[in-house]
């Protein structure tokens, strides 16, 4: 059965042929395939080709998670790289992927690497990557910083 | 893709959330109203108090810096409002990390029990009150807390273990300089715990425990601290599954026994010796191992090493630690119990000016050797002499004696046999040429000196050492002496042509040539003259 070949289909029409052990990393694949062993072609709606290829080239590398030491070393610093190469607005798109299809190692991933991102933001900054509005009043932000004082004793002093 | 409706799912805002630190969570509050709660959602919480409160506390100092004493209020307020209100189905983890007064014993049981009702499986909770107060208990509840897989203590605790306790998911527990309710409460813990993995037990003085018995089978990682004003008569470590190994004994125990660790990697020992051979007994099985002797006495230095059965037949690194101690025998014994050591790294900070009777050992099968010798050590320095002779195999040798100054290292090339040695020194020294004799001669065929590495005291370098290495090269082999320049910079290279005639172009068959004009632009025009006819 690993041998066989899915087809995977974006919602801008892209396809990409992988190995079936490589669509059920994505679990929403896994979840149709144990439905119905017969079907080869998915259509995945929420996911434009760009980002489907990455997440299938996460896919592919964590395939086989071995679990020695070295094995580890090595997908870590895989992991490490390939979340360089993306900006936080690509990372946002992948986190929304990896949540719909289902990847779980990709979401800690991402998750973590947009947490790593956004730490040192300014409220602004977070505000504008995440299409936030702010709707508190001058008084009500200021109340809010007062009953959470102890967040942002560090935040109003620029750190060494 | 529409982010902002992308994100309209608080789950996966959650979830980037918990990546960040609390302090960076709660800070989204003032986002908007949709995210002032989010952060109350986080699984994981963790509150730390300002490190320089555990300093002042250390110190027994006063508090008298209004500044941090407002940062714990603050922490506190937080605590106290917060997690009551906490509204994440599961606390996975609350670390607190408290060293000021302000936090009682009282607020902590509350704290921890929040915690525990939420089925949290990572509690790390240190606290260092200002001098004197009470240790703080932990709730009973914790004791039997089914989800609990980590449990990380420190410091003014006071470990009460109920008689009946079940803790089936713990697989790490640290317990840092503890105070225990009674001789029982330590041992009921670790003998209770059946899926324990990592162990860290650091006793403190004063703690209420007399005799340790570590008996537990599934244990892969374990390390004890035992200092030397602790009331402590005696240990029994049995963990057959034991991994990682480390121990700090600087007590006085009069019973020790270490059953063998059949599986063990790695190992660290750091003791003051009393009978450092029968404790290395335990660790045959051993792939690294660092040992590190303090001060041992006259006991070690008389006790009788080798002469019976115990080889090290896994034993692959060896750290080797001494500080004024009593050592070669030990280490003779060392390494030929050790017949697969490919990795010998060697440190005497501090010598105690004692000549050991050395011995003889067989051939040594070391390819690394790092030895970090004393300079006043007669002992290290004949010991690292032998070592070079006997170690047929060896390929990379760094040798240092005195204090980093002087460097020495040696290269060998195993296809055409033949040794380099590198010796690097700051500063020219008036013994340098002797420390080299020592090594050189040591017997070592078609020896090389590379004297590249000469180069911080190569102006210095006095016409007798030339002569010197003239002779102990004994090579008429042109070929040689030109491979050992081409190590030279350039122009010590040439001035090499004042040796004798045989010297006179030996530089010329160098191949790589460097002028280095960065130097004669400080000199004077003259020199420069010189440079551009060269």
């Amino acid at each position: 059965m690993s041998s066989n070949k899915i087809v995977l289909t974006s919602s801008d029409g892209e396809s990409f042929e992988v190995e079936e052990v490589v669509a059920r990393k994505l679990q929403i694949v896994g979840h149709m395939l144990e439905d119905d062993c017969v079907i080869n072609e998915i259509p995945l709606q929420n996911v434009t080709g760009d980002i489907l290829s990455m997440v299938i080239e996460y896919c592919k590398t964590h395939v086989d998670e071995e679990e020695s030491e070295e094995a580890q070393t090595k997908l870590k610093t895989w992991d490490e790289e390939f979340m360089k190469k993306f900006d936080i607005k690509t990372l946002l798109q992948i986190i929304l992927a990896a949540n719909y299809l289902n990847v779980k190692g990709l979401l800690d991933l991402v998750s973590q690497t947009i947490a790593d991102t956004i730490k040192d933001y300014t409220p602004e900054q977070i505000r504008e990557v995440f299409g936030v509005e702010n709707d508190y009043t001058e008084e009500e932000e200021a109340e809010v910083r007062k009953e959470n004082a102890w967040a942002f004793d560090e935040a109003d002093t620029p750190k060494p | 893709m529409d982010k902002i409706t992308g994100f309209s799912d608080d789950e996966l805002l959650v979830k980037i959330l918990s990546f960040l630190s609390t302090k960076a969570a709660v800070r989204t509050s003032i986002l908007s109203k949709q995210w002032k709660f989010l952060w109350r959602r986080i699984p994981k919480l963790e509150f730390h108090d300002d490190i320089k409160n555990y300093i002042l506390s250390m110190r027994g100092e006063s508090r008298t810096d209004s500044l941090l004493l407002e940062g714990s209020q603050r922490m506190w307020r937080f605590i106290d409002m917060n997690l009551p209100l906490h509204c994440s189905p599961v606390i996975e983890s609350l670390s607190l990390t408290l060293y000021n007064e302000l936090f009682q014993p009282e607020d902590i049981i509350l704290w921890v029990e929040i915690a525990v009702s939420r089925c949290a499986q990572e509690l790390s909770v240190s606290y260092s009150p200002y001098k004197g107060k009470r240790d703080a208990l932990l709730p009973t509840s914790l004791y039997t807390c089914k989800s609990l897989v980590t449990l990380k203590l420190r410091d003014n605790i006071l470990v009460d273990v109920p008689h009946v306790f079940c803790l089936p998911s713990l697989k790490t527990l640290h317990l840092v300089r503890m105070t225990y309710a009674d001789e029982e409460s330590l041992q009921r813990l670790l003998s209770n715990c059946f899926v324990l993995e990592d162990l860290v037990v650091e006793r403190r003085v004063g703690d209420n425990v007399r005799n340790v018995s570590v008996i537990i089978p599934s244990l892969l990682s374990l390390s004890f601290e035992i200092l030397g004003q602790c009331s402590s008569e005696g240990y029994v470590i049995h963990t057959p599954s034991l991994k990682n190994f480390k121990a700090k004994d600087f007590g006085k125990c009069s019973t020790c026994l270490i059953l063998n660790m059949p599986k063990l990697e790695e190992a660290y020992i750091a003791t003051a010796g009393r009978n450092i051979k029968k404790l290395l007994e335990s660790f045959t099985y051993v792939k690294r191992l660092s040992l590190f002797i303090l001060n041992n006495n006259a006991e070690a230095f008389t006790a009788v090493y080798g002469g019976d059965d115990v080889v090290f037949n896994q034993l692959e690194n060896l750290k080797f630690i001494i500080r004024s101690a009593y050592w070669s025998k030990l280490l003779y014994w060392l390494l030929i119990a050790s017949p697969k050591l490919r990795n010998l790294e060697f440190n005497e900070p501090i010598s105690r000016g004692w000549y050991n009777t050395l011995v003889f050992w067989e051939q040594l099968i070391l390819v690394f050797l790092n030895w970090l010798g004393n300079h006043d050590s007669i002992e290290g320095k004949a010991l690292a002499t032998y070592i070079l002779r006997e170690s047929c195999q060896l390929k990379t040798a760094t040798i240092s004696i005195g204090q980093g100054q002087k460097k020495l290292e040696m290269e060998r090339e195993s296809a055409i046999n033949i040794w380099m040695y590198r010796y690097a020194t700051n500063k020219g020294r008036s013994n340098e040429s002797s420390d080299l004799t020592v090594l050189l001669n040591s017997r070592i065929p078609n020896l090389y000196v590379n004297a590249s590495l000469f180069v911080g005291s190569i102006m210095s370098l006095k016409r007798p050492l030339w002569c010197n290495m003239d002779k102990i090269c004994g090579v008429s082999e042109d070929e040689l002496l030109v491979k050992i320049l081409s190590f030279l910079p350039t122009k010590v290279a040439v001035s090499t042509s004042v040796l004798s005639k045989q010297w006179k172009y030996l530089w010329k068959r160098v191949l790589k040539l460097e002028y280095d004009d960065t130097e004669c632009k400080t000199k004077s025009s003259k020199s420069r003259k010189r440079f551009r006819r060269f």
